[in-house]
């Protein structure tokens, strides 16, 4: 079984998701912020007629928050059937992944939540990508976004 | 999982008519029961009965069809004069109608609803036990008979072709001169064949007789002429029934139809399915549409007529949305295409073409207008099918807090978007409920305060530019602000020194508070104290407002203000920083410039004078936590109305107006407060609306806690 992941940047770290689950890449664009809504929620662009809430993940997982340059990207992936713009350092490929070389995660391995990664793939003897449970991630922001609007 | 015998299609048509016969049958009872003896309702709620149980009994419904038929035998006695017209009869057949209505979800549910008919039909089955043996029964007529005479006259004039017909017909209880209508009658058999007999008779009319019916049995060449000369006579309803010698009863036969007389919806009782027996084989809708003389199908022919003359085409309410969607994307455009032209104006002048663009752009404006008031009309349904519920609904609540209440109700023919109309049902009957339970008082009590027993709720509607305004009315008590201030320090809302500084007004607005319940005893009814304030956060979720107005003693006016379409609204556009903001237009009342020093303190809040009234502000940039929000940056105070609650919200530019098409932020936003939504501007760039009720509530509480 092999599956298809986009690669991305998140400090020193590389994440992969699902590529089914996205729906476009975008460069930065202008992102009207929400005040009073929760930090890691950067605010709201229009995609094609439609307000998508952006997130930024450097916030969410509680790491630094990078500054914006020329290769900051907005992942656009489909939650439910809604649109979820996922802020991340820099988009570097798209790379088939064998079943076999998925590893359950240790605990230490990431800065991301234990709970929200589905495995590691070692993609070569020098470079880890960490598979990302977009579902689960992204249900847990909102639950964490809904409750701290105030 | 029930089965019936009906095709998916079948059974939206069914679910359909069947509604729309339910709410004929509710309407006319609760009609009926005001109006006593009114024999067009009688039959209008006999037809409904009769055609309901015929669809119940095609599908194979056969428990609907059960219950109709109860029903329909006892109209059949109200209708014959051997039943009067009792709450109690009303009751029976009103949850004879409720039973229906269960029975009826099952098709659409496939699911037995649990409902358990028998003690219904015995119920209705006694009534009519009752009917049968009561005096009343005399006043079913028996047929007249040609006296022993006229025999040899009779059978040789229907050897020769004619036919022996009776005429029953009854003359209008509001007729000043029964006697002469009486006479008329007579006279028209007269000319149109040979009278053999009538009850009364002609030498005993004279001016005063007081009788309203009479009987006829003449022998005439066809019924036609006939007819139509009774049809001329107005006040009068009548039927033509074909004889036989020595016949016990009237036959019904159709092939002889009656026609209605002039100003009566009557005139059909003795054609298709007069008696219970011949309807109780259940006739398919299509057959009775088809059909000569039934009552539908007459009825469809006559009173629908008009309607017909306009053509219709049924559309789905998703087809409808998805158009509005589209020319919501088409209003985004346009204020997009609007900004590109004022960006090429400033950029290149008016000049090098321009000109022309603009008014291509102009044209395009005022159509994309055009097309968005079409399609919004298009989404428009009256509210009359919000308002049909609730005479039932006063009806049965009066009847069980032993009240007397005259429900008027006004403008139901006002439309509104049917996303609206979908969701002031609840609140509504909220409203209702409070004013028939809290609002008007027990007769007694009436009575000494010396007003009319009777009280009366006022349910109205009306368009206002473009806004609809529905007033909930009654004459009963009135909210005193000072039991309100009581209440309030009772249940711990307030303490009694924040009660005693509040002003009459604001006392009543108490009402709206969660956990706010005035009643003395717990009602069952609305007395809960959930209610009030659920029914103000839904209509202000319309991007409506409710207010009250009460005089003690005098009665107790809801007016709720909703808007015509929550798709698409006017707005005012300001700037909080470099953040652009939409606020919703029906909620500004001014817009005004000020200087730093207009803002002074007081009591901790900042406020400015407006018109002489002194003005809370809520300063945006501070309330949005805006990182380096500073005080006096602000040069703008838009003044918002909620309720009775007015309050400034400071900003830093004003935009301008502008059509809005509302969007959602996204589930993953959730619940900011200060902001509803957002849309889509010119540039391309989302603008976030101010949600000014929470607004107003946050500058409210501050000032509160300050």
């Amino acid at each position: 079984m092999e599956q298809q992941v986009v690669v991305f940047q998140l400090g020193s770290e590389s994440y992969g998701i699902d590529i089914a689950r996205v729906q476009e890449i975008k460069a930065m664009s202008p992102i009207t912020a929400v005040p009073r809504a929760a930090d890691f929620i950067e605010g709201v662009i229009n995609l094609r007629g439609q307000i998508t809430p952006v997130v930024n993940l450097h916030t969410r997982f509680g790491m630094e928050k990078a500054p914006v340059t020329k290769d900051t990207r907005i992942i656009v992936v489909n939650m439910e059937g809604d649109w979820v713009g996922l802020i991340v350092d820099s988009v570097s490929e798209v790379i088939r992944i064998a079943e076999d070389t998925v590893e359950t995660p240790s605990e230490l391995v990431a800065s991301v939540d234990a709970d929200f990664i589905r495995g590691i793939a070692k993609v070569s003897e020098e470079r880890l990508v960490i598979l990302l449970d977009l579902d689960r991630m992204l249900r847990a922001t909102r639950d964490l976004a809904v409750g701290a609007a105030a | 999982m029930l089965e019936f015998d009906l095709s998916p299609e079948e059974a939206d048509v069914f679910l359909q008519e069947a509604e729309e016969l339910l709410l004929q049958l509710n309407e006319g009872l609760v009609q009926l029961e005001s109006a006593g003896d009114a024999p067009e309702l009688v039959q209008q709620i006999f037809r409904a009965a009769h055609t309901l149980k015929g669809s119940g009994g095609v599908i194979g419904h056969k428990r609907m069809a059960e219950v109709l038929h109860s029903m329909e035998t006892l109209m059949d006695r109200v209708r014959h004069g051997q039943m009067a017209v009792t709450p109690e009869l009303i009751d029976v057949l009103l949850q004879g109608a409720d039973a229906v209505r269960l029975l009826v979800g099952e098709v659409s549910s496939r699911e037995d609803c649990g409902l358990d008919t028998a003690p219904l039909l015995a119920e209705l089955k006694s009534l009519v036990d009752g009917a049968a043996s009561r005096p009343e029964a005399a006043k079913e007529k028996p047929p007249l008979e040609p006296g022993p005479e006229l025999a040899a006259e009779v059978e040789a004039a229907l050897a020769g072709g004619q036919r022996l017909l009776e005429v029953r017909a009854e003359v209008d209880a509001s007729s000043i001169a029964p006697g002469a209508r009486i006479l008329q009658v007579l006279l028209a058999v007269q000319e149109c064949g040979r009278l053999l007999a009538s009850e009364p008779k002609l030498e005993d009319l004279n001016d005063e007789w007081d009788g309203r019916a009479v009987q006829a049995l003449l022998l005439a060449d066809e019924a036609a002429p006939l007819q139509s000369l009774l049809g001329s006579i107005s006040e009068v309803t009548y039927q033509v029934i074909p004889r036989q010698v020595g016949q016990a009863g009237p036959q019904p036969d159709n092939s002889v139809p009656t026609a209605p007389a002039a100003g009566s919806d009557d005139g059909l009782a003795a054609s298709g399915g007069g008696t219970p027996e011949s309807a109780a084989q259940p006739e398919s809708p299509k057959a009775q549409a088809g059909g000569s003389g039934s009552p539908r199908s007459a009825e469809a022919g006559r009173g629908r007529a008009d309607a017909n003359q306009v053509r219709w085409v049924r559309t789905s309410v998703e087809r409808l949305d998805a158009l509005m969607n589209l020319v919501s994307e088409l209003v985004t455009d346009r204020n997009r295409l609007m900004q590109v032209r004022a960006n090429l104006t400033q950029r290149y002048g008016e000049e090098n073409g321009l000109g022309e663009l603009s008014e291509a752009l102009a044209h395009f404006s005022s159509i994309t207008d055009q097309l968005q008031d079409e399609v919004m009309r298009a989404r428009m349904v009256p509210i009359e099918n919000t308002f049909s519920k609730f005479p039932r609904v006063v009806r049965d609540l009066a009847r069980q807090l032993n009240k007397q209440i005259n429900l008027v109700i006004e403008g139901q023919e006002t439309e509104l978007d049917r996303t609206v109309i979908e969701e002031i049902g609840d609140p509504l009957m909220h409203l209702v409920r409070n004013c028939v339970d809290h609002g008007i008082e027990a007769p007694e009590e009436r009575l000494r305060a010396g007003k009319p027993e009777r009280g009366t709720l006022r349910l109205a509607a009306r368009s206002e530019e473009n806004h609809i305004i529905i007033l909930v009315e009654d004459d009963g008590a009135g909210i005193d602000p000072e039991r309100m201030r009581e209440t309030a320090v009772r249940k711990g809302l307030l303490d009694a020194d924040a009660a005693r500084q509040l002003s009459d007004a604001e006392a009543i607005e108490l009402i709206f508070r969660p956990g706010f319940s005035t009643a003395k005893v717990v009602s069952g009814v609305s007395g809960r104290g959930v209610g009030m304030d659920v029914v103000r956060t839904n209509i202000e979720r319309l991007n409506g407002s409710v207010s009250v107005h009460t005089k003690v003693g005098e009665g107790t006016r809801f007016e709720l203000k909703l808007p015509l379409t929550l798709a698409i609204f006017p707005a005012l556009m300001v700037e909080v920083f470099d953040s652009v903001y939409a606020i919703p237009l029906s909620a500004v009342e001014e817009a005004m410039h000020i200087r730093a020093e207009d803002i002074r303190t007081v009591r901790g809040r900042e406020t400015i004078i407006s018109r002489g009234k002194v003005l809370p502000i809520l300063c945006l940039d501070e309330f949005f936590a805006y990182a380096g929000a500073e005080r006096g940056a602000t040069r703008y105070v838009v003044e918002v109305r909620w309720g009775e609650t007015t309050v400034g919200l400071a900003v830093h530019r004003l935009l301008g107006r502008q059509e809005v098409v509302i969007k959602p932020l996204g589930r993953m936003i959730g619940e900011v407060p200060g902001i509803s939504g957002g849309t889509i501007m010119g540039d391309g760039r989302v603008a976030l609306i101010m949600d000014v009720p929470s607004l107003v509530k946050v500058a409210r509480q501050e000032r509160r806690s300050a």
